[in-house]
């Protein structure tokens, strides 16, 4: 197991070089330049090739990219171009913003889809058609759409929620969790259904299996057969679906975060992108790497826990 | 398998979904609006904004004039506008000019004080005004040699006066000191204007609470303590929330969760039936800008007719309810309140693409002609919009979208028109100065007609005499719109949504899209 984890954390790095060199070229051949870009409109074409050459833009970029992989290294995620301020303690309060609705986001799904799922299973007839037929609208509902309408209903008509915004835990922790409420709900909603569906699936295959029925002649309770010895067997294709699911709310929280006003890694990406802010999208870039690699990571970890075969392989 | 478990679990899973949902509602304390009866709550004023205010730090010559409103309780000014939109001096007690207005003496108010304690000097002024060459101030960029309001020297008469000094004569340049290009930094971020970024350094009496600013989400200004223009604040905080989705700002503005909030137009009507407060205010003038007036990437582009058929041919009526609903169709340079507003031009650039051709033809292309423009993701619908009126006079815009920012900045090198652009006219000659014959004017075209106007008018602000002043603006708006300088499309009204239970309806300086902080009162 440790020679096996060992492997995959070299492969994770593996990954985050290629991944972030990749956002490096891109970034170089986008046509933008730092110095067009930090000193604007009314610069001079020889005051921005002054502002290039002084920070290396015309370096080898090979050598550029071990420089930036150095100050990465040391906890440097440079500077931004428009407003000069460093850019990891930026993104370092940003982060608990995104993490917190993605996580929650994500485990308020996953307990709704299995749900779901595992009722759609085992009950099979009409519950079944109800809830594949309801997961087939969830899946095709915009993120946004729902999103306005609880806003619509629980902030504006009733006055329950706030429309938008994010509140430190440690400035009030109440307020930190309504603010979080509607986000949450908005991507459980979305994505339960995804869950539903691949928890529906995984599960009738496991309870059509002949140790099903061994339990079942054994006397073993239904709810022990369905929740420890059926899910469990089920489990890998979830998890990894619920694993997914947790990387694209991270990575792709632009939406929710902007309906909201959440100050997350989405709305930064956002304004670095509009703002041709060339190193807060690379470092952005980074981030969202090393989330998809860790989550990856732990994934693999865990399916090699919990399947036998995969241990023993 | 027991039907009744697995529904037991699946119902004890939505109990509990429910019983947080509600729990968490009722919870924690929601934002403070005061009991009808009860007096206003003045402890903070939340004010959602379409943009982040303070995007490149705390500098505020870096800004223009849409961040006024979140630097003028920071930064005191050279000059301010007050209610009624005129300029009236703040950090100057005295301003006098030359006989042949080439120089401008200002006296200091002196009592000024900044964060370390320092105070206004004549030296400090001119440390400020000395970065006008530095390009990251675009607030200094008319000032900065070769600009159309340059300063050419700036000369320390004593410890309380400074004089400004002008290649070429300057009446009426007060009017370019106000917010926030005035704006005076103390001693710490003038010499290290980087220093600005993460803090301000203003001798106003409000100052960032870095502790409770979260950069991009939330700005909260704070009174300082002993500051002798404290009260001029009537709450005791502002909260400024760039809020940038438009639907997003009004959900805040109906929740109550913000008192005042910048609306897009399209969504004051749910405002108005939410029956929250709202109060709009007009003065800025969306425009196609002409960028090639001289001719040089074509001898159509130096020829008013061409302008002018461009113009006619143009539905602005559809054109705004099509892509701008709630907007304000206009063919004046010069928005509905100014003075200078001529009804006249509404009725000569009316939609008419017969009259179009014929001005063409007139013009000598009767066949029209085809140009590039470089789109962004702001102005692409607009000129998608466009582009089937101009084709349908023979004119084809070919649109490519900017391979990057420096593209998208050098256009007004490369190509002949641009835009749309917005310009508020509060204070005339700006926009003529600064965008007109400044930035958009890189082939250094001349126009005696907008000159002259312009002269006009700046003698006119001088002078004090409305009707001289309407005369003038007038004139200025017409040669402008018929030189095709300025292809006016739609007049933005700024509406405001407030809280009627916390706030007094705002009111605004003249034709300015942001009310003054200080003239926000609290609900009587």
């Amino acid at each position: 197991m440790l020679f096996f984890v060992l492997k995959r954390v070299a492969w994770a790095i593996v990954t985050l070089l290629i991944a972030s060199w990749i956002a490096f070229v891109l970034v170089h051949v986008s046509g933008s330049t730092p110095g067009g870009v930090a000193l604007g409109q009314s610069a001079t074409a020889e005051q921005v090739f002054a502002y290039n050459e002084s920070i290396g833009w015309y370096e080898p970029w090979l050598q550029q990219y071990f420089a930036w992989v150095g100050q990465v290294l040391q906890g440097n995620l440079g500077v931004s171009l428009i407003d000069g301020r460093p850019i990891g303690p930026d993104i370092a309060k940003r982060l608990p913003v995104t993490a917190a609705h993605a996580l929650f986001g994500t485990l308020l799904s996953a307990v709704v889809g299995i749900v779901l799922g595992v009722t759609a299973a085992v009950r099979g007839g009409a519950a079944d058609r109800f809830i594949t037929a309801l997961s087939g609208v969830l899946l095709s509902v915009p993120a946004f759409w729902v999103g306005v309408l609880l806003v619509f209903v629980f902030a504006v008509q009733l006055r329950l929620l706030p429309a938008t915004g994010f509140v430190p835990f440690a400035a009030d922790p109440a307020a930190w969790a309504k603010s979080l409420v509607l986000p949450v709900v908005t991507i459980a909603i979305t994505s339960a259904a995804g869950i539903a569906r691949q928890t529906r699936a995984s599960m009738s295959e496991t309870l059509t299996q002949e140790h099903m029925r061994t339990l079942r002649a054994i006397g073993t309770p239904t709810t022990r057969i369905i929740y420890v010895h059926a899910l469990r067997g089920a489990s890998l294709p979830i998890i990894a679906t619920i694993a997914i699911q947790f990387i694209v709310l991270f990575s792709g929280s632009v939406i929710i975060e902007v309906l909201f006003a959440l100050p997350g890694i989405g709305q930064a990406m956002q304004a670095a992108v509009g703002s041709a802010d060339l190193p807060f999208v690379q470092a952005l870039v980074l981030v969202a790497t090393l989330v998809v690699v860790l989550v990856n990571l732990g994934l693999e970890v865990l399916n090699r826990t919990l399947d036998p075969k995969l241990r023993a392989s | 398998m027991s039907r009744f478990i697995t529904a037991r679990g699946a119902g004890a899973v939505a109990a509990v979904a429910v019983t947080a949902l509600a729990l968490s509602a009722c919870s924690g304390g929601g934002s403070s609006t005061s009991e009808s009866g009860a007096a206003a709550d003045t402890a903070k004023l939340i004010i959602a904004t379409d943009s982040d205010q303070a995007a490149f730090g705390y500098d505020p010559i870096r800004y223009g004039s849409g961040q006024r409103m979140f630097f003028e309780g920071i930064y005191d000014s050279l000059f301010v506008l007050d209610q009624e939109g005129k300029v009236v001096p703040q950090l100057v007690t005295n301003f006098e000019y030359s006989e042949d207005q080439t120089q401008l003496t200002l006296d200091l108010d002196t009592s000024a004080t900044f964060t370390d304690g320092t105070t206004l000097s004549a030296d400090l002024v001119k440390q400020n005004l000395d970065s006008r060459g530095d390009p990251d101030l675009s607030g200094y960029s008319a000032f900065a040699t070769g600009g159309q309001n340059e300063i050419t020297d700036v000369v320390v008469v004593d410890e309380d006066t400074v004089t400004l000094q002008f290649a070429a004569p300057k009446p009426g340049f007060e009017s370019n000191l106000v917010s926030p290009a005035g704006m005076i930094v103390g001693p710490t971020g003038a010499a290290d204007r980087g220093s600005l970024d993460s803090a301000p350094d203003g001798s106003g009496p409000l100052t960032v609470d870095a502790d409770a600013t979260v950069k991009g989400n939330s700005y909260l200004l704070v009174k300082k303590e002993d500051d002798p223009d404290a009260d001029d604040y009537p709450f005791d905080s502002y909260e400024f929330k760039p809020i940038l989705d438009s639907q997003a700002r009004v959900n805040a503005a109906i929740s109550g969760e913000v008192d005042l909030a910048l609306l897009a137009a399209e969504t004051q009507p749910q405002v108005e039936s939410a029956g929250v407060g709202l109060v709009t205010n007009g003065g800025t003038v969306q425009n196609i800008i002409a960028f090639d007036k001289a001719g040089a990437l074509g001898p159509q582009w130096a020829e008013p007719l061409v302008y002018q058929a461009l113009s006619t041919a143009i539905d602005r009526e559809a054109f705004v309810a099509a892509i701008h609903p709630g907007e304000v169709p206009t063919a004046n340079a010069l928005p509905a309140d100014s003075p200078g507003y001529v009804p006249e031009l509404e009725e000569q650039y009316a939609y008419d693409p017969d009259a179009a051709k014929d001005l063409l033809a007139e013009a000598g292309y009767p066949d029209g002609f085809s140009f590039d423009f470089t789109i962004s993701q702001g102005s692409q619908r607009d000129m998608e919009a466009l582009q089937p009126y101009w084709e349908a006079i023979g004119v084809t815009m070919n649109l490519k979208n900017a391979a990057s920012t420096e593209e998208l900045f050098t256009v007004v090198q490369t190509e002949p028109l641009g835009g749309p652009i917005p310009f508020q006219w509060t204070n005339p000659l700006g926009p003529v100065y600064g965008a007109l014959f400044g930035f958009a004017n890189f082939h250094k075209a001349e126009n005696p007609e907008i000159q002259a106007a312009a002269g006009a008018v700046g003698a006119s602000l001088g002078s004090g005499d409305a009707d001289a002043q309407a005369t003038a603006l007038q004139d200025l708006n017409s040669a402008i719109v018929d030189s095709g300088w300025l292809i006016p499309l739609f007049e933005q009204l700024a509406p405001w949504a407030y809280d009627e239970a916390k706030l007094a309806e705002p009111t605004f300086p003249g034709a300015e899209a942001f009310p003054l902080l200080a003239s926000l009162q609290p609900a009587s």
